[in-house]
């Protein structure tokens, strides 16, 4: 609990506030001290003097602990920063790859097109020169059969 | 000894936790192409005994092949690529 609002103090606090805080209880103790053999204030001091310790001490110790925390707050920004330039550079590197793909397969596809056009050129000729056996044929679709894909 | 509180309390600065400063980016999503799996080869009709036919599907078949092979490949150099990125942002 006292851990959780310790960070969320520290987290939530402008960090020049604890050491100007530790700056008015050191001024106040001794304003109080100085003034402490008044009858008026010699009451208050057994009060104000014990708070003002309390109130520097702890001043002190949640400003070590922000300069801290601040500390570690710039090594996740830095870190963060890498991972956002990390993200963008993955997906500029995703984009490529299927640009380059598509690109790729059009070539692929292109070529099949200009084939079948060829084999279209000499179609009646080579039908004409050649009958293929329909053993020949089952060979070949039993090659092209994939055994594993049936599993 | 009067020295002694304040370095105490300084100390005391450094029980403070350590927010996780190894933040790794997401690892991305493949695209989308690369996800679909190669189309089987194509049979030549058993009834047919014209060699032009029997070119046409060979031929359907090395261009799937070649479309197939270009899926793989690009499998090994979206990994590759990723690993990169993926490595430099944790260092």
């Amino acid at each position: 609990m006292l851990d959780w609002i310790v960070q969320n103090a520290i987290g939530h606090i402008p960090i020049w506030v604890w050491p100007m805080l530790a700056g008015i209880a050191i001024g106040v103790h001794f304003v109080v001290r100085l003034f402490s053999k008044l009858p008026v204030v010699r009451p208050w001091s057994y009060i104000i003097i014990p708070l003002c310790i309390i109130t520097y001490g702890g001043s002190i110790f949640m400003w070590g602990g922000s300069g801290v925390a601040a500390i570690w707050q710039a090594q996740i920004d830095a870190q963060q920063k890498k991972i956002d330039l990390a993200v963008a550079e993955s997906r500029d590197a995703n984009n490529k790859l299927t640009q380059v793909r598509k690109q790729k397969n059009r070539v692929i596809v292109q070529r099949q097109v200009v084939i079948h056009e060829r084999i279209k050129t000499v179609e009646k000729q080579i039908d004409a020169e050649c009958k293929v056996n329909p053993a020949a044929i089952q060979i070949l679709n039993s090659a092209a059969e994939n055994p594993e894909a049936k599993k | 000894m009067k020295y002694l509180l304040p370095i105490l309390l300084l100390a005391g600065c450094s029980t403070f936790k350590a927010p996780p400063t190894n933040i790794a980016p997401p690892w991305p999503d493949v695209p989308l192409t690369m996800m679909e799996s190669c189309d089987d080869l194509k049979p030549v009709d058993p009834k047919t005994e014209k060699l032009s036919e029997v070119l046409d599907v060979v031929t359907d078949n090395y261009t799937k092949y070649y479309l197939c092979a270009g899926k793989v490949s690009d499998w090994a150099n979206w990994y590759n690529t990723q690993k990169q990125i993926y490595e430099r942002a944790v260092k």
